[in-house]
C-alpha cells in the first residue's frame, strides 16, 4: 500500500538540531534557515510504502516470507502484538540532489541546513504516519509501539533490514537496498510497529533510550507513557 | 588596517563579498598568495578556537566557511601556479558502500580552512580508488569516514590494500564517523581517530609536524 503526506517543517527544530538547543541564533542565520525552508518543500516528496503482517513467536519472530527477528530486544518490543506493519518512508531523490550540489558548490552553510530540513522532514512524516496507524489502532481497543528501524536504537543488526525490504515492494516508491543495507535515497527510514491489543501504546513514536549516542544531536528520549 | 588583517577579519565575520574583494586588491598590491592564503587560514583558526570554547556553533563556523572559500576560490589556481605549498596534503573519502558524506564534507571543509590541499573522493570509495588516489597525489594523510558498521570493515580493507601496494608507511591513516572508535581506529591500524572535524584537524597537524 502506499500513502502520500504533506510535512510541515519546523524551522525552530532545524535550528535546534543545528545546534542552538539552548542558545538563540544570530539573526542572520535564522533568516536564512526561515528562507531555506519556505524553499525546500519543491524538494519533498515525501511517500510511504507499507503493509501489515501476522507472525508467529517461533525461535523470534517469524515473518509469513519465513524469515525470523532474532533480536532481543524487537522480540521482546513485538511479542504481545497482533500484527506488525512494516513500512518504508521516503522524501524521494530531489532533495538528495539539492544537498549534493550544495556541497559541491562549496555551500556548506545551505547544505548543512537542507540535509537537516530533509531529517526534520523525515521525522514528521514518521511522526504523523504513526499518529494514523495509533487512530487506527484504538478503533480496534488496540495499542502500538514507538517505530523500530533497523541498525537504530536497541535494533542491533542493520542487515535486518533485508526482511523489510523482502516484504514490501519499494520499486514503487523509488527506494533500493544497496548490498550494505543502505537505502537510496539516502533520506529514507525503514520501520516496524507491533499492534495490538496487549501493547502498551507509546509515548512518542521514537524513543533513543535504548541507544548508546547520548551526544546525538537528534536524540529524545521518552518521559512518559501515554496510557 | 592592514589588509590582511581585515581579510582575517571579515573572514570571521562571514562577510563573503567583502573578502573576495579584499582578497582582489590583495592580489592587485602584489601580494604573495601563500601570504594571503596565511590571512583566510588566520581566520579560520580564530573562528574554529571560538567553536572549540563554545562561543559559537557549526552554522556560524559555516557562514566563515563561505567567506573563506570566496578567498580560497580567487587564490587557488595561484597556489598551484607558484606551487606554493599548504601544510599538507590529503586524501579523503566516505568508504565502499557508505552514503553518507556530511561528516565527510565538514572535515574537508576544516582542513581546508586549516592549509590543508584536501582530494574528495566523493563516497562509496573503494579501496583500490583510495590506492591509485595515493599513488596519484602523494598525500600525506588519508582520511576515510563511515557512519554504519557494515561499512566499517571497508576502512580495515583500504589499510590492507595500501601495505599490499607499499603505501601506507608513506601516509598518516585518520578514520571517523559516529560507530568508529579510539579503539576500532587502534585495531584496524590507523594511526588517528577523531570524533569531529575540529578535533581532525587538530590531530592531522600535530601528525604532520611529528611525520616531518
Ligand atoms: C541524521 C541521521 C539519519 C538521517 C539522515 C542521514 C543522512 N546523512 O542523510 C536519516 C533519518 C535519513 C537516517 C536514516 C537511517 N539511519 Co541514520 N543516522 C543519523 C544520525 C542521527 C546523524 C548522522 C549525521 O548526519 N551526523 C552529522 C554529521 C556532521 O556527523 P558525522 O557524520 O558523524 O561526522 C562527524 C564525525 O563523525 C567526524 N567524522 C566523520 N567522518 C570522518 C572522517 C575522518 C577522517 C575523521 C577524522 C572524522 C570524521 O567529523 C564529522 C564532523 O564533526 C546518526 C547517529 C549519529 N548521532 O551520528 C544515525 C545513524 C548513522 N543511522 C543509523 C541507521 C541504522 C539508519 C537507518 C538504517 C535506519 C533505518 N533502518 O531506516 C537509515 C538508513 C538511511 C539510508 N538512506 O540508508 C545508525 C547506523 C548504525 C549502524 N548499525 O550501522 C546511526 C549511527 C544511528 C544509530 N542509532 O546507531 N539517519
Ligand atoms: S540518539 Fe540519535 S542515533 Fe540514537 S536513536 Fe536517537 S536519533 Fe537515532
Amino acid at each position: 500500500m502506499l500513502k502520500y503526506y504533506e510535512v510541515y517543517i519546523d524551522k525552530n527544530l532545524v535550528l535546534k538540531y543545528l545546534g542552538y538547543k539552548d542558545k538563540i541564533p544570530p539573526k542572520g542565520i535564522s533568516d536564512e534557515v526561515g528562507q531555506c525552508v519556505d524553499e525546500s518543500y519543491e524538494f519533498i516528496n515525501p511517500i510511504i510504502c507499507f503493509d501489515q503482517f501476522q507472525f508467529r513467536l517461533d525461535g523470534g519472530i517469524l515473518l509469513p516470507d519465513g524469515s525470523i527477528i532474532e533480536d532481543g530486544h524487537i522480540i521482546e518490543s513485538l511479542r504481545r502484538a497482533n500484527y506488525i506493519v512494516m513500512a518504508v518512508l521516503t522524501l524521494g531523490n530531489k532533495i538528495d540532489v539539492k544537498i549534493s550540489d550544495l556541497f559541491d558548490r562549496n555551500d556548506y552553510m545551505e547544505g548543512m541546513i537542507y540535509d537537516v530540513i530533509g531529517n526534520v522532514a523525515l521525522e514528521y512524516l514518521g511522526k504523523i504516519f504513526w499518529q494514523d496507524l495509533l487512530e487506527g489502532a484504538k478503533k480496534q481497543s488496540m495499542g502500538i509501539t514507538q517505530s523500530l528501524s533497523p541498525g537504530s536504537g536497541g535494533w542491533k543488526d542493520i542487515a535486518d533490514q533485508r526482511m523489510i525490504f523482502n516484504n514490501l515492494d519499494t520499486s514503487s516508491i523509488g527506494v533500493e537496498l544497496t548490498d550494505t543495507f543502505m537505502m537510496k535515497p539516502m533520506k529514507s527510514l525503514s520501520v516496524i510497529y507491533g499492534i495490538g491489543r496487549d501493547v502498551k501504546t507509546s509515548a512518542m513514536d521514537h524513543d533513543c533510550a535504548e541507544c548508546p549516542l547520548v551526544d546525538c544531536p537528534y536524540r529524545k528520549e521518552m518521559i512518559k507513557c501515554a496510557d | 588596517m592592514d589588509i590582511l588583517q581585515e581579510i582575517s577579519d571579515n573572514l570571521q565575520k562571514g562577510q563573503v563579498s567583502k573578502v573576495g574583494i579584499l582578497v582582489k586588491q590583495a592580489l592587485e598590491d602584489k601580494i604573495d598568495v601563500k601570504t594571503i592564503l596565511g590571512s583566510l587560514i588566520e581566520g579560520m583558526g580564530v573562528v574554529g578556537r571560538r567553536f572549540r570554547d563554545g562561543e559559537i556553533y557549526v552554522p556560524e563556523v559555516l557562514i566563515a566557511a563561505r567567506a573563506m572559500y570566496a578567498g580560497l576560490d580567487l587564490i587557488r589556481p595561484l597556489l598551484v601556479q607558484t606551487g606554493a605549498t599548504y601544510i599538507g596534503k590529503v586524501v579523503i573519502g566516505t568508504v565502499k558502500g557508505d552514503l553518507h558524506d556530511i561528516g565527510k564534507n565538514l572535515v574537508k571543509m576544516m582542513m581546508e580552512g586549516a592549509g590543508f590541499e584536501v582530494i574528495d573522493l566523493g563516497r562509496d570509495v573503494s579501496p583500490e580508488k583510495f590506492v591509485e588516489a595515493v599513488k596519484a597525489n602523494q598525500p600525506d594523510i588519508v582520511g576515510m569516514s563511515a557512519l554504519i558498521t557494515t561499512t566499517m570493515v571497508n576502512m580495515k580493507d583500504t589499510i590492507e590494500a595500501l601495505k599490499r601496494a607499499n603505501l601506507r608507511d608513506k601516509v598518516i591513516v585518520m578514520v571517523g564517523g559516529a560507530p568508529v572508535t579510539e579503539r576500532f581506529a587502534a585495531e584496524i591500524g590507523a594511526d588517528s581517530y577523531a570524533k569531529d572535524a575540529d578535533t581532525a584537524v587538530a590531530k592531522a597537524k600535530a601528525l604532520i609536524s611529528n611525520k616531518r
